[in-house]
């Protein structure tokens, strides 16, 4: 059982060359129809010859695929609109291939198109700079060059539509939450002093609260949200309004992503059985209750009139 | 308190502000063809600004590091800019520019909070009193040059000195008056010093002051070598003064100094501010509330930077209380109690204030022990024109580069009990940097010490270390040359 089992495949059309192409999602995977051989088409552009849109983008997603940025900067909602279109990623290729501004000026050959080929850039160091403060020039080049790449990439997966939003996200989330949620020890144990928990909690509290908010009618901001560890699926009680909520990490992944966070007036915190369009999962119909098991089946969703695109490309369930 | 806790309330902080600021979406695009903010716009900001604030204020607190601050902000700055058409199109119009860190770090990674390591551990500093006035009867600028303490590192040298102006009771320098006081009035074109081997040193005045009196100190370039006796002072050719370096060398032992544990950061940033306002309560323009003060002492409490039982917020509302101000915006009730020495400090502004005439120029010579990877000689005490000023050189302490990008982190404060047993809170000026990265800095006593005492406690809280030393306090000989 897999944490995407309960999502249908996608798809959507992005600039490639001097089309669109379409890129699709299937079990956890990008897919690339129009490219049956990516890899060798890599090589192909590490040798210098033009890397696919479609291309640039699978290695983004797989750049970003466990990048918790993603969960900060993604939807936390299908209600929550972000407005990044073509138009935009092709503005921030052009502007990353024009190089920074100010003195880290570079040089680079500047190449239309929207995910076109890259030139390696060349750092233009004054000749007179001492080693010392030219090693410091050339990393504060490479620091922007990076910055504009982690620009493009975001853009780029955002622009793809709410249904793969969504679904990165999930990935994400399930690249951490088996060392989060204390399931993988040998990770657990190596896991740096500084750990990606305030990422995770505050990614759980802001997709929660506006589900907790749907799902009790209370303020969004009086749900005050922890990770929960361990075996078992967390707690979730009614304190003087507010509404507090431990979770695992691996929520966001198996139940949020997949359109199953409150469902039939359930708020649902695990699941059982995945599957599309049916599956089992744990629902709490109040704070303070166990959870109960629920057989849910999904419904085709076309995006509402104020939804983001792709909002149809996440199910909707129903008991 | 663990960073990942504060990390942790600053990322929830951050989505109620991305919630709030998603409230006003309707704004995002402002009046249509007009290209102005719209209000969500101008909600991101403050979002954004929001959360800018409480990341300092954690990492002011060290309760988190600036880096894990700016990224957490810059995740915020990236999901409103995403949800806003206006924002967008700002962001894109922009080409990628350097972080702002890149340009201050010396290193390959953002600056982390520097740990007080002992970055002048073992630095060779040695203080000798001098205890010289040059009396400058130069007719309309009359003055007299205290000289206090020499104070010497590996490779730098500084006299500490108080510059007192006689100015003429008939005004008659007015016009020289109103430049203030300091070396400039000094009436030679040259001025320098030759020691006891012939040796030749360039003398540099540095230091502030007001009308009446300058404080600072003299470079001597280079710095005089081991076993130099004495040093003449030359104006236009002529000696002026010598200074004795060897012969007073021994006569102050060592302070007995006690050490313990200074109180954790995020309560060391509400004692400062009741430093700042207990020392501003002597200006003529008396103190004035912190506006962000309430909004600190709620970070850092809902961060858990500050225990929900610690009594600083309490007494720092108190002291507020005591001083007579109000809008301090701290949101639990005023202790009963404060700490002594700001109660000290508060009565004695209640009391009549001191008669006060008598004019000191103390060459202390104390160094302290190694405090944070500081090291501090006290080189003078100065009663003048109605201020005290405790006269410090110091090495190790962060460079004004480190403090600006440490905006508000609680540096090391000062106090002084005096003989009748009064508490003096010292304020730093800014301090006069020298080539191996030493520091000469005042801090004026507030309030003035009515009497120089014999000897004075003088507590310094750094980082992480408070030491408290007993210093033996003695008048600077009498002995002048016009």
């Amino acid at each position: 059982m897999r944490w995407f089992d309960c999502l249908p495949g996608c798809e959507t059309q992005v600039p490639c060359g001097h089309g669109m192409h379409p890129v699709r999602w299937e079990a956890g995977m990008l897919r690339l129809p129009q490219h049956p051989d990516a890899e060798a088409e890599l090589v192909l552009a590490a040798l210098g010859g033009e890397k696919a849109g479609c291309v640039a983008l699978a290695e983004a997603w797989g750049r970003h695929a466990s990048d918790l940025s993603v969960l900060a900067v993604g939807p936390r909602s299908p209600r929550d609109e972000i407005r990044v279109g073509w138009d935009d990623v092709a503005a921030a290729a052009q502007a990353q291939q024009a190089g920074p501004a100010g003195p880290y000026a570079v040089s680079a050959g500047a190449v239309p198109g929207v995910l076109g080929p890259r030139r390696p850039i060349r750092i233009a160091v004054p000749p007179s700079m001492p080693a010392s403060a030219a090693g410091r020039w050339q990393q504060a080049a490479r620091e922007i060059e990076r910055s504009a790449q982690r620009r493009t990439d975001m853009l780029s997966l955002l622009a793809l539509g709410y249904g793969f939003q969504v679904r990165l996200a999930g990935q994400v989330a399930a690249a951490h939450a088996g060392r989060a949620d204390g399931h993988d020890e040998q990770a657990a144990k190596a896991r740096p002093a500084l750990t990606a928990a305030p990422a995770l909690t505050a990614a759980i509290a802001g997709r929660l609260a506006p589900a907790a908010a749907d799902w009790l009618g209370i303020d969004a901001d009086q749900v005050a949200v922890s990770l929960h560890h361990g075996p078992g699926w967390g707690t979730a009680e009614l304190d003087q309004g507010r509404l507090r909520v431990t979770l695992p990490v691996s929520w966001l992944a198996w139940v949020w992503a997949c359109g199953l966070a409150v469902t039939g007036g359930h708020l649902i915190v695990a699941v059982e059985r995945a599957g599309w369009p049916r599956a089992r999962v744990l629902g709490v119909r109040a704070p303070g209750t166990e959870p109960v098991p629920l057989e849910v089946h999904a419904i085709a969703a076309a995006a509402g009139p104020t939804g983001p695109a792709g909002a149809g490309d996440v199910p909707h369930w129903k008991m | 308190m663990s960073g990942e806790g504060a990390e942790t309330y600053l990322r929830l902080l951050a989505e109620a502000e991305l919630r709030r600021a998603a409230h006003a979406a309707d704004g995002w695009e402002g009046p249509a063809g007009h290209g102005e903010p719209g209000t969500g716009t101008v909600a991101a900001e403050i979002a954004l600004w929001r959360i800018r604030r409480a990341g300092r204020i954690l990492a002011a607190a060290g309760a988190l590091d600036e880096e894990s601050a700016e990224r957490a902000a810059d995740d915020l700055r990236a999901a409103l800019t995403v949800r806003s058409r206006g924002l967008l199109s700002r962001s894109l119009a922009r080409r990628p520019a350097a972080p702002p860190w890149m340009l201050l770090a010396s290193g390959g990674a953002a600056p982390r909070r520097r740990a007080p390591t002992a970055r002048h551990a073992g630095v060779s500093m040695r203080a000798v009193p001098v205890g010289r006035t040059l009396q400058v009867a130069d007719g309309r600028a009359p003055s007299a040059l205290h000289f206090m303490s020499l104070v010497r590192t590996a490779a730098e040298a500084v006299i500490t000195v108080v510059m007192r102006m006689h100015w003429p009771a008939d005004g008659s320098s007015t016009d020289l008056e109103i430049t203030g006081a300091g070396p400039h009035h000094l009436p030679y074109r040259q001025l320098w010093a030759s020691d006891n081997r012939g040796a030749g040193y360039s003398v540099v005045f540095d230091g502030d002051g007001g009308t009446a009196s300058w404080q600072g100190v003299v470079r001597l370039s280079p710095a005089p070598a081991r076993g130099t006796r004495w040093l003449d002072l030359v104006g236009d050719g002529t000696a002026l003064l010598r200074l004795h370096l060897v012969r007073q060398a021994a006569r102050q032992p060592g302070p007995a100094v006690e050490e313990s544990a200074a109180p954790p950061p995020a309560e060391r940033l509400l004692t400062q501010e009741a430093e700042r306002i207990l020392a501003a309560a002597w200006d003529a323009r008396g103190p004035t509330p912190d506006p962000d003060l309430g909004e600190i002492v709620t970070v850092l409490t809902h961060a858990g930077a500050i225990a929900a039982d610690s009594p600083a917020p309490g007494q720092l509302a108190a002291l507020y209380g005591r001083l007579g101000l109000a809008g301090h915006g701290i949101a639990v009730p005023a202790a009963a109690e404060i700490p002594a020495p700001w109660a000290s400090v508060a009565a004695q502004r209640e009391a009549a204030p001191p008669a006060s005439g008598q004019e000191v120029f103390t060459p202390l010579a104390v160094v302290l022990p190694e405090i944070d990877g500081a090291r501090f000689a006290l080189a003078g005490l100065s009663c003048a024109a109605g201020e005290s000023h405790l006269h410090v050189v110091a090495a190790g302490m962060p460079p004004p580069a480190d403090r600006l990008t440490h905006i508000g982190s609680p540096g090391f404060s000062w106090w002084l009990k005096d003989g009748a047993g009064n508490w003096h809170v010292g304020r730093a000026s800014e301090a006069c940097t020298l080539g191996d990265g030493t520091q000469a800095f005042r801090l004026r006593l507030a309030p003035p010490l009515a009497a120089v005492p014999d000897t004075a406690e003088v507590v310094v809280t750094g980082p992480a270390t408070r030491a408290r030393a007993a210093v033996a306090v003695r008048p600077a000989p009498q002995t002048s040359e016009d």
